[in-house]
Order: C-alpha cells, then structure tokens, then sequence
C-alpha cells in the first residue's frame, strides 16, 4: 500500500527507513542487512534509470536475475571519456596486440578468479556479474576508479605515473570496490571510507601475494608500486607494512598515512581522508598476516566483510573482524591463536579508541 | 577571466590546485581553453550533472571562473562530470600536473 500523499514518482513506501535497518545490522540480523544492501542497491539503481542516458543500466540489469557469467570486457576509450566504446577483447577472445588490454584481460581475471576459487564468491555481485573495464580513459588521465558499474583505468602521465591498467594489485582494488557495493555497501566518507579502502588495498595486496606465491614475510606490501613512473621507482601509492613511507616526491608531496589512531586525520579533503587513513587498519592487516599467513587473515576480513554493515567505524570493525576470526575458529579452519593476535594487531594501531 | 582550479584524491589521493589570469597564458593555448569552455557548457553542465554517485576513488574537481561582471563555481567528479566537460577537466588537470612539477 502506498501511504497518504505518496507522490508514486518517488515513492518510498516500502523502504524500511535506514537508521532502523543499520540498528537491526548492528545486532547482526542478517536479513536487515541484506535488505539494507539491497536498498541502498536499489536506490541507486532506480535513479540511475530514471536518469539513464546510454543505456548502462539495462545492460547491467539484464543478468540481476539470473546468475551471469562473470564474463570480461575491455574497452579502448583511445584517450577520450566515452565508456563501453571499442570493445578491444572480451572473455574467450584471444590476445590483443595492445598490451594495455590484455594486462586488464588478464589481471581482472586474476582477481575473479581468486574470489571465486579461493573465497567461493561468484564475481562482483556473487551472481557472476560481468566484469567491464575500461583502458585508455581519457588525455594523461593520473587515476583508476569504479564508478558504481565498471571500472575505468587512465594511462598515467608518463612522468610521474605510467599505465594504471598495468597493475595487479590495482585492479585487485578496483575490483573489490565493487565488492564491496555489493555487500556492506560502506559509505564513502570518514571512517567508513577508509575501511572501504583499506577493503580494497587488503585484497589487492592479498591477491597478489597469493599469485606471485609470495609469503606475508617476500612481499614488499605496496599498493601501485608498479604504475609510479619511470623517475620514481621504488616509490608507490601506499605501504601497508609502513604506512606513511611509500613515496616523497614533487607531484604527490611526502606520504602522510598514519599508522596509530594518535596520528589519524582530521582534515576535510579526500572525504575526510579516506585514502589517508586507511593507513591504520592496513598496518593491522599486515601485523596479523605475519603471524597467521595473509592468506588465512583475507579469509577472516573476507568474512568480516560480509557482516559489515554501511556506517560502520574503525571500533565496529575490530569486533566484527573479531567474531569473524571466531566463527572460523570454531569451523577449524583458522588457528585458536588467531582471535589474540587480531586484538594484539589492532591495539598496537590504537584501536579500539 | 580568473579561473581556480582543484584536483583531489583519486587513486594517488593527489593534491593539485592553481589560479590563473587566462590573458596571462600563451595565445595556443588561450585559445584552446577558450575551445575546450565553449565545448564544455558549464551552465547546462552543473543541471545535469549527479546522474551517477560520486565513485570510488575518482577526483573530485573545483573550478572558480570569475571575469569583472559575474563570480562562478563549479563541482565535479570523474563521474558526476558530464561527457562534454571532461576534455576540459583533463586539460586543467595536465596544466595543474605542469605548473605543480615547474615550481
Ligand atoms: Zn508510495
Ligand atoms: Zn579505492
């Protein structure tokens, strides 16, 4: 039933309110959860259609229903700002003599197929949600993002930064960000944004170390240290062994991620410093990865993730990573130790406040 | 015609920003601006910009442009941008990396 003086061109009826939803995630129903996911979801959606301008949206919204195929596609932008233009090789398709694509072909498989086989989810949406990626965006376009329905990778400037498409670790992140929309939906801002990054950085590092079978002890623990220019290298985006020292050049300035809550930023920029302070969950990740193997902490943040809810803050977190490691403890799949260390890793960060 | 430009976060989570005088620039590429402006319809622009959330890790733009008659502000993301102000964006954006790598 629509309510009295319900406009019906934006309806809200059948939306329980979010603030009772988020109430009823934070003691852990899960289906208020996944309705809350889904809202958010849906709301986007419906804006998106009431607006849609190209066409994006029914071709996403095609396989909702059904299980798709987690099928990739890469697109040339060939230097402009158009998306989905020039598909340049799509799943099945042999190489492609731009190197820019396949590295996208090949990384975004790597990633999916690493969810899938390792962590048994079925692509982004865990209904094998195509995968579209899009290289060559724009004129010395310094950036990589996910735009809420695929991913757009520029080519750097050549100076400073080279391809972003060219990266493993990128895509990685990238990737989860999708991830991420999809399941606890965390909103982009403060605290909960800088969990949504440090969500993308701990599996884009996690999955590269498991595809170079690198340990938690040879990984070098950097994010983009393979897209910095030819004059910085052995520079990068971020170091999640020690937040703060990835890079110090002309461009960027010096690296200012703490690693402890007594550094945390307070500042307006970056959305309240979403890519600053993701330093501190990301130096907690790493102390727990070397004592437990970063494979088994992917699998407990893997887990935590999908009972973390859209405003969730750096103290909510610790306690549902925590519940996380102790549900996998009782299954036996991780060591009883595992539940002290993440405790140990977090205190040493400041966390919780 | 002042125009103040910002390009912040993204991926590298970069800081850039500069203002200028556009009589001060090189005829080229004076002209080019001047090009890329008219392309970019900033008035049509800021209505019909929001279609999509503001993304994950894309920058976000500010861009003041004031002459003697009238003072404008304009916000963007990459992609909350509308196509035909993105060659502009792309353009501030390389001026902004130039002018950062010359000081
Ligand atoms: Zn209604
Ligand atoms: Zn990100």
């Amino acid at each position: 039933m629509h309510k009295k003086g319900c406009s019906k061109l934006k309806c809200q009826c059948f939306i329980v309110p979010n603030y009772i939803l988020e109430n009823l995630a934070q003691n852990e129903v899960e289906e208020a959860r996944i309705s809350l996911a889904k809202s958010r979801q849906m709301r986007r959606r419906r804006i998106l259609k009431e607006y849609d301008i190209d066409g994006v949206v029914a071709l996403t919204d095609a396989g909702s229903e059904r299980q798709g195929e987690s099928a990739r596609h890469v697109y040339d932008c060939k230097g402009g700002t158009k998306l989905r233009e020039n598909e340049a090789r799509k799943e099945g398709d042999r190489s492609s003599a731009d190197p820019i694509v396949n590295a996208a072909y090949d990384y975004s498989g790597v990633v999916r197929d690493y969810f899938k086989d390792v962590l048994h989810r079925n692509s982004i949406d865990n209904q094998g949600l195509d995968l579209i990626l899009n290289v060559h965006y724009g004129n010395k376009f310094t950036n990589a993002y996910w735009d809420g329905d695929e991913m757009v990778f520029g080519d750097g400037d050549g100076v400073i930064f080279s391809n972003f498409a060219n990266s493993l670790d990128v895509i990685g992140h990238e990737l989860t960000h999708g991830v991420t929309q999809f399941t606890s939906g965390l909103e982009y801002e403060g605290q909960s944004g800088a969990l949504n990054e440090h969500l993308s950085d701990v599996f884009g590092v996690a999955i590269k170390q498991f595809h170079l079978k690198q340990t938690a002890g040879d990984a070098d623990w950097l994010i983009g240290a393979d897209i910095m220019g030819p004059t910085l290298k052995g520079q990068a985006l971020r170091s999640m062994k020690a937040p703060g020292t990835a890079f110090d050049n002309k461009l960027m300035g010096k690296d200012i991620q703490p690693d402890h809550m007594k550094n945390f930023y307070k500042g307006e920029r970056d959305n309240h410093g979403v890519h600053i302070n993701s330093g501190i969950p990301n130096k907690a990740f790493y102390l727990v990865s070397m004592e437990i193997g970063t494979d088994k902490a992917a699998l407990i943040w893997f887990n935590a993730m999908q009972n973390l809810f859209a405003t969730a803050n750096f103290n909510q977190f610790v306690q549902i990573v925590i519940k996380a490691a102790q549900k996998l403890v009782d299954s036996g799949d991780v060591t009883k130790t595992a539940i002290k260390t993440i405790e140990n890793a977090f205190k040493a960060v400041g966390v919780p406040e | 015609m002042h125009i103040k430009f910002s390009c912040i976060g993204g991926f590298a989570n970069l800081d850039l920003n500069f203002g200028i005088d556009t009589d001060e620039l090189p005829k080229e590429k004076y002209e080019e601006l001047q090009n890329l402006m008219k392309h970019a319809d900033l008035h049509n622009a800021a209505q019909s910009k929001m279609v999509k959330t503001q993304g994950f890790d894309s920058f976000s733009y500010q861009l003041d442009i004031a002459d003697e008659k009238k003072k404008q502000s304009f916000s963007f993301t990459d992609t909350t941008a509308p196509e035909e102000v993105r060659p502009l964006l792309d353009y501030l954006r390389n001026l902004a990396i130039e002018i950062k790598l010359a000081e």
